[in-house]
């Protein structure tokens, strides 16, 4: 039934999920997406003959992020609603890093917000050798913050006080600064991306995500509270008061590294639904983007 | 002493204290603690400039849990800024002790109101995270041979002779009168939900409750506390320290102990005077509390003491008290409290305690003092103590009058 990701699984137990949205130039989560992608998370999940899950673009991009439409959406539901939208990807992204299988994003081009905080939740990504391309989270600089786990994972995977730093500000990354970050497991050529991804799979049967690891530590409360005094004097001092998103987004980082990951995306999504409850933010964005005076 | 009075307490519901389980896990303790205290202010329609102090316990105040949580609470519980606000500490007792101390600034006529209670986010910051040295440093554990509560638990349990039932059988009990509380909407005028800054709700109810528990459930547990206190040596330390009892028995396990969760708690107190100017009822007046120490490495034999000192401020009898609530920190501390002192297991923690609810450390104290009062009302009777052991020995007690339907 799904007609934006198609799932195929090869004679190896490589389960693929290609997104290819056909009324779409690039990849979103849309409504519709949201709902297709949720229910083959669970199939692929459950499926006992899945051994492991690709997740690949048809487009010439890979992923674009939360439908701003969408988005633009969240601010006339109530809170109630926006998290019964939210929920049930935080906790598909949840299940596909903890159902035992390993799970590879191939990144054939621009992987951004939510398409990022996708390939998070993927235990390898591999990306295209291309200058062009650029992954990270750049919702700050749209008003706007990760809501599907981004803050959280980002900042488990990487050092953390520099990509809390980018967040907040919305900075992306080339593909060999991701690379220097820690956000790949390797960058190839074009037509050596699916192939990588594919032997990633089958080599590692048994992948989990480095904050689930027996012994994982995190940053300690001392690392975290001397970086968040510097952090919270800068973003006063350069106006944060109007940049709700800044302080939201530090404030589910600082929380965050603080508590394991579930209680932690949680958190995040709290803080989105919090952002969308804010009139001043959903002026900005109409005006931003749909020319539309509120 | 003028008779303090207790114009309301509120608690938080108790979350599970592991973090990837617990539903308020994802809270932070500021956070956390500006429930009780909102809550308070709503409730009462209260001017908070009139509130001399925020009095709150918290036993591991350090990272979130620090830097004098109760100032920082008070303020973003959207108290007026000139209100001031205290972190204590005296570990498990010290929910009641910063109601105590709320009552001293009262009775000395320091404040004329002020707000007392507690906050522990054990998900957030674990027991033991502020420090021990009485256990930790070598120049004070080896000489007073210290071991921890749970050995001294067992040690308790193995001098007076109690056994795997008994301690399991008061355990079946809690649960069982926990689960009945909650059906009966006995914590209803207590319990303030947690709500999200969305309005969301992420916790109406004690979270770690398990109404089903039985004799068999609860047989199936491990002690907690015996391979530890062989690997290590503890076994021997409580056995050197009381050489009558000969080898100690393992009776206490998670299901038999107070639980580990996350809460808050706070209760309005205040001077008559008070009360009538800001347009508050009394619902129970102070007649006796007392702090104690006693030895330390059986450590939780304490409440006794605190009690006949609470008791004798009182003018009252262990008789004359018709409700009692005694934390149960550990099985075995009810059992002993009980023997010493003959009050009727029908009198005591008839709502359950926190071997069903939880012991979040800093914040039991004002919660158990809020259930009593509760059950006061709830159950028409007059005089209530509440009481707590709590770490190197100490406990705390206060006993209290209801007051309901009277002007003053």
């Amino acid at each position: 039934m799904s007609k934006i990701i198609t799932l195929g699984i090869d004679g190896h137990g490589i389960a693929e999920l290609c997104w290819d949205d056909p009324d779409r130039k690039v990849n979103v989560f849309s409504t519709d997406a949201t709902e297709e992608w949720v229910g083959l998370v669970d199939q692929v999940a459950s499926d006992p003959s899945v051994r492991g899950v690709l997740i690949t673009s048809g487009k010439a991009s890979f992923h674009a992020g939360a439908d701003l439409r969408m988005v633009g959406g969240f601010f006339d539901m109530s809170a109630e609603d926006l998290w019964s939208v939210m929920a049930p990807v935080k906790d598909s992204l949840y299940r596909l890093e903890t159902c035992g299988k390993p799970v590879a994003a191939a990144i054939n081009g621009h992987c951004l917000g939510g398409g990022f905080e996708m390939a998070l939740a993927a235990h390898a990504r591999f990306a295209v050798d291309d200058p062009a391309i650029k992954l990270g989270l750049p919702e700050a600089g749209l008003g706007l913050m990760p809501g599907f786990g981004g803050t959280q994972r980002l900042a488990r995977l990487a050092p953390w006080q520099r990509v809390t730093a980018d967040m907040v500000q919305g900075v992306t990354y080339e593909v060999s600064e991701a690379r220097s970050l820690g956000l790949l497991t390797d960058v190839v050529p074009a037509g050596a991306l699916r192939d990588a991804a594919r032997r990633w799979l089958l080599d590692n049967p048994a992948a989990e995500q480095p904050w689930m690891a027996r012994g994982y530590r995190g940053p300690s409360a001392r690392e975290i509270e001397r970086y968040f005094h510097a952090l919270n004097a800068g973003l006063t001092r350069d106006g944060v008061i109007d940049r709700p998103e800044q302080r939201l987004i530090a404030e589910a980082i600082y929380h965050g590294l603080q508590m394991p990951i579930e209680p932690a995306l949680r958190l995040e999504v709290r803080r989105f639904i919090e952002l969308t409850r804010n009139p001043s933010v959903r002026q900005a964005l109409q005006e931003r983007f749909f020319g539309e005076a509120a | 002493m003028q008779h303090v009075r207790i114009f309301d307490a509120v608690r938080t519901p108790r979350g599970k204290g592991k973090a990837s389980v617990g539903a308020l896990a994802e809270f932070s303790p500021v956070e956390l603690a500006t429930v009780p205290l909102k809550a308070l202010k709503e409730r009462s329609n209260l001017d908070t400039s009139a509130v001399g102090d925020v009095v709150l316990g918290c036993v591991d105040p350090v990272a979130d849990q620090g830097g004098d949580i109760a100032r920082t609470a008070a303020l973003e519980a959207g108290y007026d800024e000139a209100v001031p606000g205290v972190q204590i500490n005296r570990f498990c007792a010290s929910g009641l002790e910063a109601c105590a101390i709320a009552a001293g600034k009262v009775a000395s006529g320091e404040v004329g109101l002020a707000v007392a209670g507690g906050i522990e986010m054990m998900s957030r910051v674990p027991m033991l995270s502020s420090g021990m040295p009485v256990l930790a440093d070598p120049g004070i554990a080896i000489p007073r041979k210290s071991v921890p509560q749970g050995i001294s638990a067992d040690l308790i349990a193995t001098l007076r002779g109690y056994s795997r039932d008994d301690v399991d059988a008061l355990a079946v009990e809690s649960q069982r009168r926990a689960g009945r509380a909650w059906e009966e909407g006995r914590f209803a005028r207590s319990i303030v939900p947690v709500r999200d800054r969305n309005g969301l709700t992420v916790l109406d109810r004690d979270e770690a409750i398990r109404p089903g528990a039985d004799m068999q459930s609860l047989g199936a547990l491990n002690p907690s506390f015996e391979r530890y206190a062989k690997k290590i040596g503890y076994d021997a330390v409580s056995e050197q320290k009381y050489p009558e009892i000969g080898a100690l028995k393992y009776v206490h396990h998670a299901g038999n102990s107070s639980q580990i969760v996350d809460g808050a708690a706070a209760v309005l107190l205040g001077s008559e005077t008070a009360g009538k100017d800001n347009g508050l009822t009394p619902r129970a007046r102070i007649l006796g509390l007392a702090s104690v120490g006693s030895e330390p490495t059986i450590m939780l034999t304490g409440p006794k003491a605190a009690c006949d000192r609470a008791l004798k401020q009182a003018g009252l009898g262990y008789a004359d008290i018709d409700l009692w609530e005694l934390n149960e920190a550990f099985a075995s501390v009810v059992l002993y409290f009980q023997e010493e002192t003959g009050v009727s297991p029908d009198r005591m923690n008839v709502n359950g305690g926190a071997i069903a609810m939880g012991h979040p450390l800093g914040a039991t104290g004002a919660m158990i003092l809020g259930t009593l009062l509760d059950e006061l009302e709830r159950a028409d009777k007059q005089f209530g103590c509440a009481t707590l052991c709590a770490a190197t020995g100490q406990a705390i007690a206060m006993v209290i009058e209801r007051m309901e339907g009277q002007s003053a």
